[in-house]
């Protein structure tokens, strides 16, 4: 096959730039025609496998700039090209944005989460991106930079197909912003429905919500595999913000709004009507369990 | 304390982890050319022209269908002549399977030899398809060939109908209306990978003197150095193949690969070594296992006692015919050697169609007629109000009966059988007799218990030569120092079958493991063996090792009766702490020499080298027997089952690598569920696979989908065999033949719904589940 996962026989140039400001500039001359390399977990397999050709490579996995996550303000600010292993090893992440880390634990092995970096699980956008259905959850908000300044981007409204976002051919995705909670308990999961362990999803779901003197609020309920971008499942997440008890009524209500808020299709992995039964169970199962740690006193 | 039996370090430990054990693929040689394979992008297609211009302005050397020697053959030469299909060339001139290698280019680098690849011109015919079995069978459907050979006898095709089997014994008629209740059920198994570590590998030396060299992924050196030899009329005195560990294959290396002779017509060609490895995506359109379809009808009375079996069988065999005339003679072997049915008809047809050729993976049909049985025996006992143990312990072949599992012409009278100690602490380890019925179980997580037991043949000799040929042989030689070299042809798969044969010969010469080595052989060094196949490493290649040593032993003897002045028929040989090996007088055991002065005396006074070469077939086949009682929890929700706890009972005679062998069960067991509950490869109407080659789309199991070690509990049954070496049969097979009907036993035993469809996935088994409940009849 011309295809094939051992060589990547493609010519292309490789670049390697020694600053962000490289690379803008790079990116400012070269745009459509380049493609940035962080871990290459997605850019180099697609690459081997004919389906992105590039004439320029830019290897950005060196730059110092983009690594390292600190707390700035109210936010969290992850560096783009900060490897998934370190982020899912962070102890605020850990503490704050529990479904992060999940997400993390959930894609492949060490290895490739020590190569992959979040900002390659972002930009890449595949719809079975994990660790993007956790950062959607949490509404976390994407730092965009090009030579003329930088914006940011809510991870709601990033996404517009596989493979499609909103960044513009100049621009590199610096930062990921997380909204730190402010001083209440939180809780959030995320879990994969896979055919092995480790494996791309057929569905995916994060739950997050936090704990206030009124009850558990903030109900964030994100899905991916289920659609051609990230759902928020805005639905489920108004019958949960009602704030009452998580009872019966409420997950059976769950359920049958989960399945009206996605598009699942068939393919290798799965069916869309397996999609669709199992989404709802799987939302109420994670919401349940969310709420559940809440009352059984872990907040 | 003999060698065999203990845990003791491997062989080629300590190279493979640290990455020093050279694969076919560290193979590298000066001056030498890299490869790659174009493969046909449709289904049924006739070459008319390949243009190379393009790809030799890159500078790469070319070899088109047109340039290969026009030898039909059959790349699996395990069966003797006369029962050997043989339909395949190097390079077709019509390519009958999305993959089929049509062009070889070899060029200074592998990434140069893919670009050559898309310049090729080819100037294609296409042709009618046809993708599946059922509709092969039509007259009206398009043919994959005009002309196939048997042996040396052309066959003239009027379908698609590769080979026939009709087997019965006594009267099956009769049998079914003496019987009190009739079963017949329809079971599927899918078409799936072979998943083996290492993708099939070639290096080719052309050699001055017009003979080639040959470093490839194999189970068999000799059979690949024959076919190389047909193939490309040299004579075998001047084709050597060399023997290299293997990164696994399960099965899908007894034929030469079909890379190795494309490689060799580039290397003869362009005149230089050339390396050709398979990327993972041309393997995976290599080949893959049959496909199946298996109606079985039971006839039983309700003292459940049986008198009648019958099973028909479609294979879908692909585009080739490898061994699916031998595959279809094992079918009705494993059917007919599981239980006493008195009356027996089998009635199976290979059909070809345009699709990865099929070929046999660990059990070669062993598992999809055990699928197929051991459901149908719960099936029976839940009629019958039967516990399903003691159901199979009144119906079992064990001891005395006959077994012919590798076909109606290797048959033996079973001699050791582990099948009730199996079954007995089976039970007992599982909790047999706190399993409840389906309808007692509620809630949305429901948990079952299942029981299956099966078998695997160990190799395919016996008392009379059959239609496959089983030898092996051995050179083993003392060393001037005492140690011993062994050369043995057996391929090791990664099972330990090296190691196996190393404890057998130090045992036989009392000489401790760490002084005997395996040399590097290759077909020009060793005796002939047939393969590593049919679980027959240990018992046949093990056996013949044994048979030399003992040889070997009545030359040390006769030495040493030299310097002591005794006869031989008076000399004893042992191993002591104090004096190491040595022969001692028996009637005076104060009187010895070591084996080092022995062999060390013997070159001094130039009386010759202690050595003997041989060849050993085996006089029977003896079943090794296997069973798995598996715990499995199903989510009712979404259909996910999850394999909580097993315990994984094997009868392989003594044991020779304790260690090696409780991995063996643990691994079949692991690919088993992926197998039971995954793996499906499906080929959709392009005549592409679904999942296009790449494997992130067709999933294996990890080692998070097995239960835990603690979990799994291995068991060894307490036999012995004397036709094998030190009591040894085989185990290899025997591992994965009943882990499917395990599986699927539990998950009825947790849920009440049976599926007769291989792999069952969460999306089948939701949807049965969901379907309204068919009660079993
Ligand atoms: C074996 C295997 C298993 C995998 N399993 C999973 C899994 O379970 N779940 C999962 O979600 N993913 C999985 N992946 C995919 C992959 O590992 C992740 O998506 C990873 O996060 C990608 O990061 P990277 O740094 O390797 O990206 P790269 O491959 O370097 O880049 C990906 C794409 O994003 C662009 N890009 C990257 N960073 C930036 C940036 N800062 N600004 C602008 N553009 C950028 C690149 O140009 C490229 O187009 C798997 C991959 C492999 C090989």
């Amino acid at each position: 096959m011309l295809a094939n996962s051992r060589v990547l026989a493609a010519d292309f140039d490789l670049i390697n730039p020694r600053s962000l400001e490289e690379v803008l500039s790079l990116l400012a001359a070269h745009g459509d025609r380049a493609a940035l390399l962080f871990g290459g977990t997605d850019l180099l397999v697609q690459m081997k496998m004919g389906r992105r050709s590039s004439e320029k490579v830019i290897n950005c996995r060196w730059l110092e700039e983009l690594k390292g996550i600190q707390e700035i303000g109210e936010n969290l600010e992850i560096g783009a090209g900060s490897s998934l292993n370190q982020v899912g090893e962070d102890e605020r992440v850990r503490r704050e944005f529990p479904a992060l880390e999940d997400a993390i634990l959930s894609i492949a092995g060490p290895a490739i989460r020590h190569m992959g970096t979040i900002g390659g699980n972002v930009v890449n956008a595949s719809p079975a991106a994990d660790a993007v259905v956790a950062l959607v959850a949490h509404r976390a908000r994407f730092r965009l930079q090009n030579q003329t300044g930088t914006r940011v981007v809510d991870s709601t409204e990033f996404f517009l197909g596989p493979g499609k976002t909103v960044r513009r051919p100049d621009e590199i995705l610096t930062h990921i912003l997380l909204a730190r909670p402010q001083g209440m308990s939180v809780s959030g999961h995320f879990r994969k429905v896979g055919r092995v362990a480790g494996d791309i999803a057929k569905l995916s779901v994060a739950v997050t919500a936090e704990k206030s003197l009124v009850g558990v609020v903030n109900w964030h309920v994100a899905m991916g595999s289920v659609a051609p971008t990230p759902v928020v499942l805005c639905e489920v997440e108004a019958l949960l913000n009602h704030n009452r008890p998580l009872d019966g009524d409420i997950t059976s209500a769950i359920r049958a709004t989960v399945a009206q808020s996605i598009t699942p299709i068939d393919d290798v992995r799965s069916t869309a009507w397996y999609r669709k039964r199992v989404s709802g169970v799987t939302v109420s199962d994670l919401c349940e369990q969310v709420w559940k740690e809440f009352e059984g006193g872990k907040a | 304390m003999p060698e065999v039996g203990r845990n003791l370090p491997r062989k080629d430990g300590v190279a493979k982890i640290s990455g020093k054990e050279p694969y076919s693929h560290d193979i590298h040689l000066p001056n030498m050319l890299y490869a790659a394979v174009y493969r046909s992008p449709l289904a049924h297609v006739r070459i008319r022209y390949v243009d190379t211009s393009g790809a030799q302005a890159l500078g790469a050397i070319c070899l088109t269908p047109q340039e290969v020697p026009d030898v039909i053959y059959n790349e699996r030469i395990v069966s003797i002549p006369t029962k050997t299909y043989k339909d395949r060339r190097v390079l077709p001139t019509v390519a009958r399977h999305v993959g089929e290698a049509i062009v070889g280019v070899a060029a200074e680098t592998e990434e140069l030899a893919i670009r050559a690849l898309s310049s090729l011109r080819i100037d294609f015919e296409p042709l009618p398809s046809v993708l599946n079995a059922e509709e092969a069978l039509k007259p009206e459907s398009p043919k994959l060939y005009d002309r196939i050979w048997l042996g040396e006898k052309p066959i003239e095709m009027t379908g698609n109908i590769a080979c026939e089997r009709h087997i019965t014994e006594g009267d099956p008629e009769a049998g079914f209306r003496e019987a009190d209740f009739v079963v017949e059920r329809r079971y599927t198994t899918p078409r799936k990978y072979h998943g083996q570590m290492e993708t099939k590998a070639a290096v080719c030396q052309p050699l001055p003197n017009g003979g080639i060299n040959v470093w490839a992924t194999v189970q068999s050196v000799h059979n690949v150095r024959q076919v190389l030899g047909q193939i490309y009329g040299i004579p075998l005195s001047k084709v050597n193949v060399k023997k290299l560990s293997i990164g696994g294959s399960f099965g899908s290396s007894i034929q030469m690969n079909s890379i190795i002779p494309i490689c060799v017509g580039l290397a003869l060609k362009s005149g230089r070594p050339v390396k050709l490895i398979s990327p993972r995506e041309d393997d995976m359109y290599d080949h893959s296992h049959y496909q199946t379809e298996m109606v079985l009808k039971v006839g039983v009375k309700q003292d459940g006692t049986f008198t009648a079996a019958k099973m028909n069988v479609i294979a879908d065999i692909g585009a080739h015919h490898i061994q699916a005339d031998a595959l279809l003679g094992v079918m009705a072997g494993w059917l007919a050697s599981l239980y006493k049915w008195k009356n027996f008809q089998f009635d199976g047809q290979a059909v070809y169609t345009n699709k990865v050729p099929g070929c046999a993976l660990q059990g070669f049909g062993n598992p999809l007629v055990n699928f197929a049985v051991e459901q149908h025996m719960d099936i029976i006992a839940e009629m019958l109000g039967r516990d399903p143990v003691d159901l199979r312990l009144q119906n079992y072949i064990g001891e005395g009966d006959v077994f012919w599992g590798q076909g109606p012409s290797i048959k033996s009278i079973i001699e050791s059988c582990g099948v009730e100690e199996i079954l007995r602490e089976g039970s007992t380890r599982i909790g047999w007799n706190q399993r409840r019925e389906p309808h007692e179980k509620s809630g949305r997580y429901r948990r079952g218990i299942g029981v299956a037991r099966g078998f695997h043949t160990s190799g395919t000799a016996g008392p009379k030569p059959g239609d496959v040929i089983d030898f092996s042989s051995a050179t083993i030689k003392v060393n001037e120092d005492g140690t011993v070299d062994i050369l043995t042809p057996v391929i090791d798969h990664g099972g330990g079958t090296g190691e196996a044969i190393v404890k057998i010969v130090a045992d036989t010469l009392h000489v401790p493991y760490t002084m005997v080595e395996l040399s590097d052989v290759d077909a020009r060094t060793t005796g002939y063996d047939v393969a590593t196949h049919a679980t027959r490493g240990v018992y046949c290649g093990g056996g013949a090792a044994a048979h030399v040593a003992e040889e070997v032993r009545t030359q040390i003897l006769a030495m040493a009766g030299r310097i002591l002045d005794e006869e031989p028929s008076g000399l004893a040989l042992d191993l002591t702490a104090e004096r190491g090996t040595h022969v001692y007088v028996q009637s005076d055991p104060n009187r010895f020499v070591s084996l080092k002065d022995i062999a060390k005396t013997a070159q001094i006074k130039s009386w010759g080298t202690m050595a003997a070469t041989g060849s050993y077939r085996q006089s029977s086949a003896p079943p090794c027997f296997m069973g798995h009682f598996v715990e499995v929890e199903v989510d009712t929700e979404t259909g996910e089952v999850r394999v909580v706890r097993a315990i994984l009972l094997s009868d392989a005679g003594t044991v020779v690598n304790p260690d090696l062998l409780a991995g063996q069960l643990i691994g079949a067991f692991a690919r088993g569920i992926g197998f039971a509950l995954q793996e499906h490869t499906q080929t959709l109407p392009s005549g592409t696979l679904n999942h296009g080659g790449w494997l992130t789309d067709y999933r294996m199991g990890t080692s998070c989908d097995v239960p835990p070690p603690d979990a799994m509990d291995v068991y060894f049954a307490h036999t012995y065999e004397s036709t094998g070496p030190f009591g040894a049969k085989g185990v290899a097979e025997a591992a994965l033949s009943s882990v499917w009907s395990a599986v699927a036993n539990a998950i009825y035993n947790a849920v009440g719904v049976r599926v007769y469809d291989l792999p069952i996935t969460p999306e089948v088994l939701l949807e049965a589940l969901s379907a309204p409940q068919l009660i079993e009849a």
